[in-house]
């Protein structure tokens, strides 16, 4: 990929920089947080059915050096004041980084959030200023594990197509923690794409927070390919009238890995959309939770919203489980929720295999074929092909 | 001939209850076999059997085929050997679609690649003979399909694969008169010198359109008469009341 490669800082040189950095109060006063609060729990609501409990954080290096390549900005978009560099820079140099830096996050509710505020190292900042169309995506591949923190702000009435993929060189233990914060201001329209192919012993926490204000729109797409443990947490925030989103998930384990997946939505205010549909396929003995939280304040009327997860298992060991829910405190909304665990019928492997296809030829059509009906779903023809790709493998 | 399906003594049961009580039929290379019988007579169990259905247990018996008893065989081999079954009740297999399907299959079944552009022409020309539109291809297998397009679907499979041995297990149900012209018009255009068919009817109906060269009538999971054509006719006029009582005197 041609691309430029944004400057990784050491995280300690940061904190060691001149008083007044702002980033580096940010991290001391997160490093504060970090330490007081305790290591989640397997009984945890949040992290039920997730084997968290055997995670230390002491066996991994807190500053790893992640390589990020990124899309160049054409001449015309940065006349236009679009602004794409890495997070350091733009806390340092821009008002309205600090400004939308951690505004829809809280630092002290997740351990793993918590650590990412105190010890990030890098990360993008994309900024999108109003009435501007970006016609071609903006491309980030983030290679290795990272402490991370990336900002994209799209400004009123313009439009993105952001995809970025994370992969893990093949070391042993490593932790990719993450934390990505999207606003999509009045009116803009911003296609969010997040692949993640990780290698076998990556353990990842990445939270995907985006606020979609007035009449804007955030269409999630999201893979979670390999990794030891990995967990994606998107959270869409309705905060303006008219927002929407929707949220398409595909996750596909092998070997031994485990996926943790989350979206939740919260419509705060009334007339919002969003559909979510997640679908995973399970092979060898790995093993996955899916939460997918709906939850409707009282104000949020008129309120359109529907989730669906779908997970087929691939061989007895594997282990499925799916919580969704629904949350509402208002009477005129339409909601719904649904997940159905299941496996191969039999009956269709005898028919793809009366016709001459061995049990795996018969088995992949079967796993291209689940997946089919939501990678429809993705606007993106060339992440179409990609995501079935990674299916194939 | 190791092209004949040659089946003896075949013995089948379903969670241990007794299906077929010792079948011996022979289809031989360019020969039209109808199996006829009432329903639970043990036709289905026979097909499923000879395609190789794991719920089906083969308690004693040989089916050869190209020199192989086939029953050792899983599913797979069975169609590559060159068998095909058409299906009563074809399954719906979401997001896999007509056209990918089909092209995996042959390539599945037959010994060289075929190029996609080759593989676009055969289906054109397959689904313009069963009188199929166009975007079926792109549909996903049997999904939300008709009755009748299921069938139709059946046979452009066959069509396609042009296998050597053909099982059609009750094609014709769920047929209206002319779907059933244009499914038989493509069975028919399959019959040749090198390649045998069983028919497996309860109605004597489809065989007006697909001659057969010899009529099994199967009760109670054996055959107990064989003869030409007229055997269809006959069954079709006064049913298979006399079988049954033939068979109640057997047993007796």
């Amino acid at each position: 990929m041609e691309g430029q490669t944004l400057v990784t800082k050491n995280a300690m040189e940061q904190l060691s920089q001149a008083e007044g950095n702002f980033a580096a109060k940010k991290k001391a006063d997160a490093l504060a947080i970090f330490n007081s609060i305790p290591m989640p729990k397997e009984k945890d609501e949040d992290w039920r059915y997730t084997k968290i409990d055997a995670l230390k954080i002491e066996n991994f290096s807190l500053n790893p050096k992640t390589k990020i390549s990124a899309s160049v900005l054409s001449e015309d978009l940065i006349e236009k004041g679009v602004v794409l560099t890495d997070i350091n820079t733009a806390l340092d140099k821009y008002p309205i980084a600090q400004e939308y830096f951690f505004k829809q996050t809280k630092i002290d509710k997740d351990k793993f959030v918590a650590l990412s505020a105190a010890h990030f190292n890098s990360g993008i900042f994309l900024y999108v200023p109003k009435n501007i169309e970006l016609e071609a995506p903006i491309r980030i591949n983030f290679e290795g594990a990272g402490i991370l923190h990336n900002l994209v702000i799209v400004e009123p009435n313009s439009k993105l197509d952001f995809i970025e993929e994370y992969s893990g060189e093949d070391e042993s233990g490593q932790l990719n923690v993450c934390i990505t914060e999207v606003f999509a201001n009045q009116n803009s329209k911003i296609n969010y794409n997040h692949v993640n192919n990780w290698t076998k012993n990556m353990h990842n926490f990445t939270n995907i927070v985006g606020s979609v204000e007035r009449d804007a729109s955030i269409n999630w797409v999201s893979g979670c390919f390999g990794g030891k443990f990995n967990r994606l947490r998107i959270d869409s925030l309705f905060n303006g009238a008219g927002s929407e989103c929707s949220n398409v998930g595909i996750f596909l384990g092998k070997g031994g890995e485990h996926i943790d997946f989350t979206t939740n939505m919260y419509h705060n205010v009334e007339n919002t959309t969003n559909e979510v549909l997640v679908d995973g396929i399970l092979k060898d003995e790995s093993s996955s939770v899916y939460r997918g939280l709906i939850k409707i304040d009282k104000q949020a009327q008129k309120t359109w919203s529907y989730l669906q997860n779908h997970i087929l298992k691939l061989g007895e060991k594997t282990l499925a489980n799916s919580i969704p829910s629904l949350k509402i405190d208002a009477n005129d909304v339409k909601a719904s929720h649904g997940a159905t665990v299941g496996q191969v019928n039999d009956e269709h492997m005898f028919y793809l295999m009366a016709r001459g296809l061995s049990r795996e030829e018969a088995e992949a059509l079967i796993v291209e074929g689940f997946f089919e009906p939501v990678i429809q779903k993705i606007p993106s023809e060339e992440l179409r092909e990609k995501i079935r790709e990674m299916v194939r493998k | 001939m190791t092209d004949e399906l040659v089946i003896k003594e075949l013995h089948v049961s379903i969670e241990g209850k007794k299906i077929l009580n010792g079948v011996n039929l022979t289809v031989k290379k360019g020969e039209v076999c109808a199996l006829m019988g009432p329903n639970g007579s043990g036709k289905s169990t026979l097909a499923y059997t000879l395609m190789g259905h794991p719920r089906y247990t083969v308690d004693k018996g040989e089916v050869w085929y190209k020199g192989k008893n086939i029953l050792e065989l899983p599913p797979d081999e069975r169609a590559k050997l060159g068998l095909f079954l058409s299906f009563q009740y074809p399954q719906e297999i979401p997001g896999v679609s007509v056209s990918n399907f089909l092209r995996t299959a042959l390539n599945s079944v037959k010994p060289n690649k075929v190029s996609v552009p080759d593989f676009v022409k055969l289906l054109r020309e397959k689904m313009k003979l069963l009188k199929i539109d166009d975007s079926f291809s792109r549909r996903y297998l049997n999904e939300g399909f008709s009755g009748g397009e299921k069938k139709r679907a059946e046979i452009l499979q066959l069509a396609v694969l042009q296998p050597d041995m053909a099982i059609l297990d009750e094609t014709d149900s769920g047929l209206d008169i002319d779907s059933l012209k244009v499914v038989a018009e493509g069975v028919n255009t399959l019959i040749g010198p090198n390649v045998g068919i069983l028919v497996i009817t309860h109605y004597q109906r489809l065989l007006n359109y697909i001659k057969p060269d010899k009529v099994h009538v199967m009760m109670n999971g054996k055959i107990v008469k064989s003869g030409g054509k007229e055997l269809s006719e006959e069954l079709e006029a006064h049913g298979y009341k006399e079988y049954e009582e033939f068979e109640g005197e057997v047993k007796a």
